[in-house]
């Protein structure tokens, strides 16, 4: 009788711990990234979240509708694709896979949310509000008066994250006239341009991984933003500017567009990318937010 | 006995101009074949499959790719053009193998896995999906007589090494291989005068 009582209590730890091995409930981690596009038709923001399995989570036949939320904005946005990368990480044991929202916001205006969620509302009523980082977003515009003629990001180290601190950009005036240039801005809140430590220089061939304090001395990241300044560059001819950037907090800054102000207009240049360390920068791990999901 | 001699004819990463160890190392190119020989000489028989003796093992570079694109306006007005570009299509991580390797069965040698098939040839460079996608659609306007490129440099990690195939302990296939793992791409954007 005995042998059967403990062959039983095997049997029943066995069970459990099978049970509790097999627990396949979905966690989704997300990252905070700082997110900047100018977009045009077509253009999508690509948001990844690691995911544990497969599940209707990730399933685009089960969502009833996304928006961008942040404390006071709604932005509703339209799913142009939610797909599987083949690039997987794992946390402890746990393997998880990428999957990548592609969105495009269904409104016309700039949107700037600081700590945006990802508001995931689905057709069982569920709703998921994953926190995603910070979104800004332009639409791209043309404009023939002024023309790049080079660009090249400054690389630095801050507080141990690899970032943009700023970048050296060639204008060329295209019109027949003077215009003056009166501002830079990158629509990367909460990083910003500092207008006044804007320098003139020669000619583009910095290297990108030069100090910004070696190129600007008075520079340092933590500055106050400044908005204006003023450079006139002659009709038909070129400028080259080391525009410095200021961060009121630390961020992955690797892509974003540019916006100079000039006369009384405004010229936009798409969303460069400056660099591209994945996803995931081991830098970022620390922003790592876990969901545990009800199923 | 070989059943397949070795090419004397070496591979390159045909997406880079050039790869610079941060520290030592040698790309598989630089191999002669003296130290061909002697690391094969490391390889012990098998009754069956691959063994691999690792050379360079995910050793640091710095690499300088190709240009991504060029395109010169020689008009007298600014010309709009709309570049798309997915990292890890355009780009990616770059496999290359000599001698009597090529890509694609498997074999795994020590924290990646690199793909060998039973066909012959001498020189080879393929290209592996790569994971850091991130799409980018960028429009510009070129100003006019002006030629602007999109260039990329980066890091990575190299690991190459040979390899022998064993069939019943015969040896049917010998050589090297190489692969470039991008951990990191950078851009910028230059005027070259027409």
């Amino acid at each position: 009788m005995k042998k059967y009582i403990v062959g039983g209590i095997v049997i029943l730890l066995v069970a459990i711990l099978f049970l509790l091995t097999n627990d396949r409930s979905t966690s989704i981690f997300t990252l905070r990234h700082l997110y900047s596009q100018a977009l045009t038709d077509g253009e999508f923001l690509r948001i990844p979240l690691l995911v544990n399995n497969d599940s209707f989570y990730t399933d685009e036949s089960s969502i009833e509708r996304i928006n961008l939320i942040d404390d006071i904005n709604i932005i509703p946005v339209s799913i142009d694709s939610i797909s599987k990368d083949e690039l997987s990480y794992y946390y402890g044991a746990e393997k998880y896979n990428v999957y990548m929202f592609d969105l495009v916001p269904e409104i016309g205006a700039r949107v700037n949310l600081l700590d945006a969620r990802l508001e995931i509302i689905y057709l069982n009523g569920e709703v998921n509000r994953l926190s995603i980082g910070d979104i800004n977003i332009i639409n791209y515009s043309e404009n023939k008066d002024l023309g790049i003629t080079g660009l090249t990001g400054i690389i630095n180290i801050i507080e141990g994250y690899e970032t943009t601190v700023g970048f050296v950009m060639g204008i060329k005036n295209l019109t027949d006239s003077d215009i003056e240039i009166k501002g830079f801005n990158i629509n990367a809140n909460p990083v910003f341009v500092n207008n006044k430590l804007i320098k003139e220089v020669e000619n583009l061939e910095i290297d990108m991984f030069t100090s910004m304090e070696e190129l600007i001395p008075e520079y340092h990241y933590l500055l106050d933003p400044t908005l204006n300044t003023s450079f006139i560059i002659s009709a038909n001819s070129k400028k080259n500017f080391i525009v410095p950037i200021v961060y009121e907090e630390i961020r992955y800054l690797n892509r974003f567009p540019i916006i100079i102000k000039y006369d009384d207009n405004e010229f936009i240049y798409d969303d460069f990318l400056f660099m591209n360390l994945g996803y995931f920068p081991e830098f970022l791990l620390e922003t790592k937010r876990k969901y545990d999901m009800l199923n | 006995m070989r059943f397949f001699l070795l090419m004397s004819i070496l591979s390159t990463h045909n997406n880079f101009e050039e790869i610079i160890f941060i520290d030592e190392g040698r790309l598989l190119e630089e191999y002669s074949e003296e130290e061909y020989d002697d690391y094969y000489d490391h390889l012990k028989k098998r009754f069956f499959g691959w063994n691999s003796y690792i050379v360079e093992d995910q050793k640091d570079v710095y690499f300088v790719s190709d240009t991504l694109f060029s395109y010169s306006n020689q008009s007298n007005e600014s010309i709009s053009y709309k570049y798309v570009y997915e990292t890890g299509k355009d780009i990616k991580d770059s496999v290359a193998v000599t001698g009597g390797i090529s890509t694609n069965a498997s074999t795994k040698a020590k924290g990646f896995n690199l793909k060998f098939d039973n066909k012959l040839q001498s020189k080879i460079s393929v290209e592996q999906s790569k994971s850091i996608t991130e799409k980018w659609q960028l429009d510009i306007d070129v100003p006019p007589f002006t030629k602007m490129s999109l260039k990329i440099r980066g890091e990575g990690k190299i690991s190459n090494g040979v390899s022998h195939l064993y069939i019943f302990f015969i040896k049917v296939k010998e050589g090297g291989w190489e692969v470039l793992d991008v951990t990191k791409e950078y851009y910028w954007l230059v005027e070259e005068y027409v």
